[in-house]
């Protein structure tokens, strides 16, 4: 498992390098996070005690920095460790290995092909053959796996759903809307994925994707907001997710809202003040190599591939 | 008393759920990369056995149960309950009907007995995996029925009726496994 490791991130260098893009060293400790609402960071202390900052979840907002500053790069990635506090399980670990790339010009079909090229490559090398890439709507699954329009169902409806499928929620009142999707994905669509295909699932509510692009579209007639934004699954298991990137400073900062306002922090504030000064049109990827691994492997837990998971650090 | 959070989450937890003490059996974290954490948790109600699934959003607490497992030494019963003593403390609780449940048919006097306490009292009682006990009654083996691998029930002195092979006799000592209700085998006595 050492080798397969060391040889596919030594392949996923070469494949991007091959295309000229550029390898960031992204800082792992920041002074604050970026604005995923649910992605906890590790945060970071002084010997003395004082707070002093946090590790860093994904190379997002640094990334897009430098590509406000250097809009000509054709391509930029990092490759390396990110942390996520209390994400731990048989698919997740606190600390594990991020490909995130910006393909500068690409649009959401551009990323999907530069994904699939990259999953493909990785499974030659593993010497398994290519598989088949199923694209599915996230409003189609809702409708043939639930019969829910997840655009337009409340709270209600999508809880009395997952009671249909004997998902029984604690504290259930506290559940947003977005949780119910979530949750509906995560129990009951993922699993039905066929193991031995990938699954390219595009079409996500507006609501799940706090810094892609907005595309205007018809659900079953009536018109719908959703996110430039695409999930590759091997199997049942998450792999990839990729935005089409938003470029509108304003924008960015009414969708982030009271977030924004807060973001009193220094590399929130940061990033803001490049997005107004111009991104490049892009798309962003973010790829779990751990999850590559795991699928490659057909491991069903991430400990398997790790050389060290945090259970045994 | 303490409480335990989704991140505290582990198999063999002892929680409250719905009023009973539960056992944490297996906890499954849910998370897709951008969305809602859950923790998705099977556990069993200590006092039914009943199996529970329940899913709690990251961050939920559930209370923790004072439940203590522990070696008592059973001591006798007079039919209504069950006396145990912990044979360093010397401590003795008494069991009712409900906790100790079908396991009254194992107990032998001065056997060694997995408790469960539930705020100091015993809410399941588990018999030794292994229990050596004498046959009461068993009707006499035929000679010549050996070959066929036939077997007739045995009554053990405590009560409990096992499969034994047909040359068991009344009086014998036989070695059974409580967790299956089968004969192992002879004990010379």
């Amino acid at each position: 498992m050492l080798i397969r490791r060391a040889r596919l991130k030594r392949l996923l260098r070469a494949e991007l390098d091959a295309r000229d893009w550029l390898e960031i060293d992204a800082p792992a400790l920041i002074d604050s996070g970026d604005f995923e609402p649910n992605i906890a960071l590790f945060r970071v202390s002084l010997p003395d005690g004082t707070p002093t900052g946090a590790l860093h979840s994904s190379p997002e907002l640094m990334i897009k920095r430098l590509l406000c500053a250097y809009p000509d790069l054709p391509g930029t990635y990092y490759l390396g460790p990110v942390f996520r506090a209390g994400e731990a399980g048989a698919r997740h670990n606190p600390e594990f290995t991020m490909l995130e790339w910006y393909e500068t010009g690409a649009d959401l079909e551009a990323a999907i092909a530069t994904t699939l090229a990259l999953i493909d490559s990785a499974r030659h090398l593993a010497g398994l053959p290519a598989v088949p890439a199923r694209h599915c709507d996230y409003g189609a699954l809702f409708r043939e796996r639930l019969d829910l329009d997840p655009y337009h169902a409340d709270a209600i409806a999508l809880g009395r759903a997952a009671a249909e499928h004997g998902i029984d929620v604690v504290a259930a009142q506290d559940m947003r809307r977005d949780d119910w999707l979530d949750l509906l994905m995560s129990v009951v669509i993922e699993p039905s994925f066929p193991t031995d295909a990938l699954t390219v699932l595009t079409g996500y509510p507006a609501s799940q994707a706090a810094m892609a692009r907005l595309a205007d579209t018809r659900f079953e007639g009536r018109p719908v907001r959703v996110a430039e934004r695409f999930e590759v699954y091997g199997g049942g298991l998450e792999l990839a997710n990729g935005y089409h990137e938003l470029t509108d400073a304003a924008e960015q900062a009414q969708r982030l809202g009271d977030q924004s306002r807060e973001a009193a922090d220094a590399t929130q504030r940061r990033f803001l003040n490049a997005l107004a000064h111009g991104l490049p049109d892009c798309s962003g990827v973010a790829l779990g190599v751990d999850r590559l691994l795991m699928w490659l492997s057909g491991e069903s837990d991430i400990d398997a591939v790790l050389p060290f998971s945090s259970r045994r650090v | 008393m303490a409480t335990y959070s989704t991140n505290e989450f582990r198999s063999g937890l002892k929680v409250m759920l719905d009023g009973d003490p539960a056992n944490m059996m297996e906890n499954e974290f849910v998370k897709p990369g951008k969305g809602q954490a859950f923790s998705r948790v099977k556990l069993k109600n200590l006092k039914t056995g009943k199996t529970i699934e329940r899913t709690f959003k990251s961050g939920d607490s559930l209370e923790a149960a004072d439940v203590h497992e522990l070696e008592m030494q059973y001591l006798f019963s007079d039919g209504e309950e069950w006396h145990f003593m912990d044979p360093e403390t010397f401590e003795q609780v008494v069991a009712t009907r409900e906790a100790v449940g079908d396991s009254s048919q194992w107990l032998k006097e001065q056997d060694m007995c997995h408790i469960t306490l539930f705020n100091g009292n015993p809410i399941q009682v588990l018999p030794p995996n292994h229990v050596e006990l004498k046959v009461v009654e068993t009707d006499p083996g035929l000679r010549g029925d050996t070959a066929t691998g036939g077997t007739k029930p045995a009554t053990l002195e405590t009560g409990a009726v096992v499969k034994v092979p047909l040359f068991i006799e009344e009086g014998e000592v036989l070695r059974c496994d409580t967790r299956t209700g089968e004969y192992l085998s002879r004990v010379k006595t």
